[in-house]
């Protein structure tokens, strides 16, 4: 498979925050969604690809161009959207665009414009008027209007409403109808990411947890509810993590098909969403 | 690297426009004195370069220039650019207007503050001080970030300011090694002095030498501060 970006054993270490051997990859005509609690690495992650931060190890490969060496090429191929969206506050929505227009070859004015209504952005409103989600939608905007081959967005979905947040969703999945592009996510809203992803990578604590595709994780991952006999020790090596609580077990299992054969009816076995996954794996929530 | 000028442009236009009109409001006032607006045309080659910069801190706007098709160096040496734009504009505003005043009013304080800032040698004088400010500026700022910057930057110019007042009070006053009646007419009016003394180089060397060591000194001075500046860009993380 041709792949948009190549992660390669990107380290990255600042204070107490280790990033550590992160390697994944997003091939072109899919969307991979970024996971995991808060302080996981994956805005660092993002920064790392985006050069706004010095590596300290491993790789960054985008359409097989390395993101330090080829920078301007590469960068002209992405849309980003960063997670608090910085644009000069006192400047028009359509001055911002001014501003950055002429940094990419392919800008297309009217497809800004276009954005802009469709959005309802009011070209002439200063940027510092605007909500949180409307600077997200004016965010994903200038994305969207340089025809870039990979969306790298941060956070995008946090703080737009719903109908807003499902038309974007929507846009991206018509983005990515073009084989050649691809689209990295990442997010706390996991539902967003069953709705469109084809991916899902999931960091914790700087490294990577998983990284696979949505229906292979939706498919072998599940929750166990059960009684106190789930924490037998030839059925522990079963569960990811553990929870007990006040009227049983519950555990999540990365081996749903395992599960149900070993367990038969003594466990109820429901299948995992991605924020069932994210709370058990989370740390204090009793990762085995 | 103009199309990262365009957006300071647009991001600072309207307070450079006020910066302007405060240096020809002190051109067209009775100062007497050239070194007051020497010494504005230099600081407001400085205010007027970090007014984009303290909008870009203001909105944290560095990620995302940093996140455009741009290399770090290549944000480095536009902001150096603009340092020169901002150089030439001060410079030519302060010579049309004082040749403007100059010519309409004819009364004695206007022409000793004006007459000297309309000779080359105040031209070479406002480039090579202006050019040291932007200069030493601009390497503090690329490593520390506008706020801390600031700071050092300031109390830099104090240390060396009150280092050359005490060297000078030391030569001339403490150890009678020059007669301090030459300092003392320097401090006067170091406007003139400093024009006078590179006046004095002008006729001593010829115009064409003079005019070339100047450029050759300045292009020096940028050559090593854009280095160091991209060197110490490249440091950051945003």
């Amino acid at each position: 498979m041709d792949n948009a970006l190549e992660i390669d054993r990107l380290a990255k270490s600042y204070g107490d925050f280790r990033l550590r051997d992160v390697s994944f990859s997003v091939p072109r005509g899919f969307i991979m969604g970024l996971i995991g609690p808060n302080g996981a690495g994956k805005t660092t992650i993002i920064k790392l690809i985006l050069n706004l931060i010095r590596r300290d190890g491993g790789e960054v490969q985008i359409f097989g161009l390395d993101n330090r060496t080829r920078e301007v090429e590469v960068k002209r191929r992405i849309g980003f959207v960063h997670d608090s969206p910085c644009f000069f506050e006192h400047l028009t929505l359509l001055n911002v665009g001014r501003t950055i227009a002429p940094f990419y070859p392919d800008w297309d004015g009217l497809l800004f414009e276009r954005l802009l209504r469709d959005f309802d952005l009011p070209p002439r409103k200063r940027f510092a008027k605007l909500s949180r989600g409307m600077k997200m939608k004016f965010a994903s905007a200038v994305a969207m209007s340089h025809k870039a081959d990979l969306l790298i967005l941060d956070e995008p979905t946090s703080g737009l409403d719903p109908i807003f947040r499902r038309a974007l969703l929507g846009r991206l999945s018509a983005f990515i109808q073009d084989e050649g592009k691809a689209v990295l996510f990442s997010t706390h809203i996991t539902a967003d990411l069953e709705r469109i992803a084809d991916f899902i990578t999931f960091i914790r604590e700087g490294e990577v947890v998983f990284s696979a595709s949505k229906d292979e994780i939706l498919g072998l991952w599940a929750v166990v509810k059960g009684g106190p006999e789930l924490l037998a020790e030839d059925k522990r090596s079963l569960f990811k993590a553990v929870r007990k609580r006040e009227f049983g077990v519950q555990a999540l299992t990365a081996k749903a098909p395992e599960a149900r054969r070993r367990l038969g009816p003594s466990a109820v076995i429901e299948k995992a969403t991605l924020e069932d996954i994210m709370f058990y794996l989370s740390k204090g929530n009793g990762h085995a | 690297m103009l199309r990262l000028c365009y957006k300071d442009y647009l991001a600072g236009r309207w307070l450079w426009l006020a910066t302007s009109a405060l240096l020809v409001l002190y051109i067209v006032q009775p100062i007497g004195s050239s070194v007051v607006i020497m010494a504005l045309g230099a600081a407001l080659v400085l205010a007027n370069l970090m007014i984009p910069f303290i909008f870009e801190d203001k909105d944290k706007t560095e990620a995302l220039y940093s996140s455009l098709p741009l290399t770090r160096a290549m944000i480095v040496r536009s902001r150096y650019l603009l340092g020169i734009l901002l150089l030439a504009g001060s410079g030519l505003l302060i010579f049309g207007m004082s040749t403007a005043v100059g010519a309409i009013v004819q009364t004695p304080i206007y022409q000793t503050s004006l007459r000297p800032l309309r000779s080359l040698s105040a031209v070479a004088g406002l480039f090579l001080a202006g050019g040291l400010v932007i200069t030493t500026y601009l390497p503090v700022y690329h490593r520390w970030g506008l706020g801390r910057a600031n700071i050092f930057f300031a109390a830099g110019w104090l240390v060396v300011f009150a280092a050359a007042v005490g060297l000078e009070r030391l030569v001339s006053v403490n150890l009678k090694l020059v007669d301090p009646l030459l300092t003392t007419e320097f401090i006067k009016d170091p406007g003139k002095g400093v024009i006078g003394w590179l006046e004095a180089m002008r006729s001593a060397a010829g115009t064409p030498l003079f005019m070339l060591a100047a450029g050759a000194l300045l292009g020096i001075l940028f050559l090593i501060s854009i280095r160091l500046s991209v060197r110490l860009y490249e440091q950051r993380d945003f």
